[in-house]
């Protein structure tokens, strides 16, 4: 007679990370574990085999060594695992940067550029020579958060992220219609307190970070009941409700008024869509003034425009991170800062 | 509505104690002969102040030098050495002894320092218990960690040489054994202490010093070099002073290098006492069967599943522990990714050691 199989309870040593020691030291009582979460950091799906012999199909998964902890609070459990209690959903929303021209914004391009993000200008200085005759006097691929720029002309430094079930196979509809559960209406977003901020859109409120933490890294967390001036809507769906989705604000299209304007869905009849996320990016006082982070932290770039115009700058590569709170996926956005040098 | 994290209940964390126990085993070699010859060992180091001497196990100028252990020795004021002639580093000897004494003996009454009784009963006034030239073994945490163990029939067991003749001391060998450990005294501030008992060719379980368990120090007669447990003399330099003639006109920085000439070896299980909590992390059967991995979805479907009536499949291979603000304050790895479906259930027991 065999043995039982007792390997349902696996004990496992944990290690604090940078954030806990801090906590724990503080010694007044903010260190207090109440929850916990599984993650799968380490695991390819894409080697998940499904039309294999059964017992096969996940063999290269499973022989995928695992790393010891990082400690660096912000680099581990980057991809959470969910519950959902329905067993049988076959399609998960995503989010996707919306980079439709003079609605989000196109993404960069050409070598060096940060590809599928943008360019962002830090200065009024830097924002004059990036500047463009169309295109909503921008040009494709930059995004200009100066303070003055991004207060009087907001739609320039803002970015627009869609949510929803990016597939071919479901005809377009709204996902507050078809599966409330996989709306999203909490995101996260993180950036670099040095060197970013965010603001509404909308009226262009600078935003309250959550907390930062010890690598200067800044959470936002906004909520479409809380925090209505950063979500809008997602136009298209002839089930368009007039519920969740018809929240306040309504981004402009400058170009094209009637165009849907949406991401979710590869093309203009497919899709899911869920909630709209946007906010500015305000460059912060220190980059505005000064140029020690650039030497701190960057380098200089040549960087040829549309013109045909080569410009030198200085350059910081950083990204702004987007993670829906509920259904626990996420996106980096790659983002170059960018400081006038001089025209060679 | 999805979620990722799961809230821990009171039932889920268990507050755990345990004691972890290494053996230290630590040859005279280490003391003497590795690292140069003696008294220009390059991990033997002498202070200027020549309170006392430090011993690395390498060379103590590399950073890879570990430091194992200090020796240095105290004479009572009323020791009947302290009147002799040529007698150096007289109050620095007198001043060891009384810092060892008021740390490990503490006062009387009166407020004066106990003085090192063999007994153990430091209150004692039988004046052949009192030892008033001794040699102190004061070992790093590093090796003691939290105390040494106490163990049935001794547990902290110290080899000496105590042959008569100095070029060749391990001859005759001198055993000193905490032999009654689990009886351990509780008299001392210093926490729990015991006897040392010697045994050696001419005597057995002869009271010949101290060992304090949680201070991590041995104090050593230096009657353990003379006649009645060595069965003689020994000759502690080359010059062939006797252990009291040392005590007398060497400095400590000599007795520590007479000590560590006679140092055959010593043995003891060191203690950690590691407190832990224990969070029990339940994964029921409907949860954490999807994932956020940027891989999990091509096109937003699942790539684990073909029709919807497939079963979701995850593979755990990370455990966050958070605050109540999703911060993360803790995290604990699986050795191979562990694979979840609604027909599992798994209790990840996450333990969180201080």
């Amino acid at each position: 007679m065999a043995f039982l199989d007792n390997s349902g309870d696996i004990i496992l040593d944990a290690v604090l990370t940078d954030a806990g020691r801090k906590r724990l030291s503080a010694g007044d009582g903010s260190f207090k574990i109440s929850k916990f979460a599984l993650g799968d950091d380490e695991i390819d799906y894409s080697l998940y085999t499904p039309i294999t012999s059964s017992g096969y199909e996940d063999l290269r998964i499973l022989q995928l060594p695992v790393f010891e902890a990082f400690t660096n609070n912000t680099t581990v459990l980057k991809n959470k695992l969910l519950t959902y209690q329905d067993d049988s959903l076959l399609y998960l929303p995503v989010i996707k940067l919306n980079n439709m021209a003079q609605l989000g914004a196109t993404t960069a391009t050409g070598t060096g550029a940060p590809l599928g993000g943008y360019y962002l200008s830090v200065d009024s200085s830097t924002t004059a020579q990036t500047s463009g005759s169309n295109n909503g006097g921008i040009q494709p691929g930059y995004r200009h958060i100066d303070e003055t720029t991004a207060r009087t002309a907001r739609s320039r430094s803002r970015l627009v992220f869609d949510q929803g079930l990016d597939s071919a196979d479901l005809v377009l509809k709204y996902l507050a219609n078809t599966n409330r559960n996989l709306l999203e209406t909490q995101y996260i977003i993180e950036v670099d307190n040095r060197l970013l901020s965010l603001a509404s859109s909308a009226d262009g409120s600078l935003a309250t970070p959550t907390f930062i933490d010890d690598d200067s890294v800044a959470s936002y967390y906004f909520s479409l009941n809380s925090n209505p001036s950063f979500f809008a809507s997602q136009p298209g769906g002839a089930d368009r409700p007039g519920t969740i989705q018809e929240v306040a604000y309504q981004i402009v299209n400058d170009g094209d008024p009637t165009s849907p304007g949406k991401v979710i869905g590869p093309t203009g009849a497919t899709g899911r869509l869920g909630s709209r996320l946007v906010f500015s990016l305000r460059s912060s006082a220190d980059i505005q003034a000064n140029t020690s982070l650039f030497t701190q932290l960057g380098s200089t770039a040549t960087i040829t425009d549309d013109a045909a115009v080569t410009r030198i700058f200085s350059t910081i590569d950083t990204v702004v991170r987007v993670t829906g709170f509920t259904t626990g996926y996420r996106m980096d956005v790659p983002v170059k800062l960018l400081k006038y040098v001089s025209t060679p | 509505m999805a979620t990722s994290f799961k809230t821990l209940l009171s039932g889920d964390i268990k507050q755990h104690g345990t004691k972890l126990h290494e053996a230290i085993p630590l040859t005279g070699t280490i003391l003497s002969g590795t690292y140069g010859a003696f008294g220009a060992e390059t991990n033997v180091k002498n202070y200027s102040h020549g309170m006392f001497q430090s011993v690395y196990d390498y060379p103590y100028l590399s950073s890879s030098a570990n430091h194992i252990l200090d020796i240095t020795v105290g004479v009572a004021a009323d020791s009947g050495l302290s009147g002799s002639a040529n007698y150096v580093q007289t109050t620095q000897k007198n001043d060891i002894y009384n810092e060892m004494a008021q740390m490990l003996c503490g006062y009387d009454a009166t407020g004066s320092i106990h003085q090192f009784d063999v007994s153990g009963a430091f209150g004692s006034n039988v004046a052949t218990d009192k030892m008033k030239d001794v040699v102190f073994v004061n070992f790093a945490r590093l090796l003691t960690k939290d105390e040494i163990q106490k163990e049935t029939g001794g547990g902290f067991t110290l080899v000496l040489n105590a042959a008569t003749t100095f070029a060749t001391p391990s001859t005759t060998q001198v055993t000193l054994q905490d032999t009654n450990a689990t009886n351990a005294l509780e008299n001392s501030p210093a926490g729990q202490f015991n006897v040392l008992y010697a045994s050696s060719p001419s005597v057995s379980a002869t009271a010949c010093g101290l060992v304090f368990y949680q201070a991590g120090i041995a104090v050593i007669s230096s009657s353990v070099f003379q006649t009645t447990i060595a069965g003689g003399n020994s000759e502690m330099n080359v010059g062939t002073d006797t252990m009291p003639q040392l005590l007398v006109s060497g400095a400590i920085s000599s007795s520590a290098d007479a000590l560590r000439h006679r140092f055959h070896n010593v043995g003891f299980n060191n203690t950690t006492e590691l407190n832990s909590t224990i969070y029990m992390c339940r994964a029921g059967a409907s949860e954490f069967n999807y994932s956020s991995n940027p891989t999990y979805l091509s096109s937003s479907q699942i790539r684990v599943k073909n029709v919807s009536t497939d079963n979701p499949v995850s593979y755990i291979t990370t455990v966050g522990l958070y605050g109540a603000n999703n911060e993360l304050l803790a995290v604990g790895k699986l050795s191979e990714p562990l694979k979840k479906t609604p027909a599992d259930e798994f209790v990840l027991r996450v333990r969180l050691d201080y």
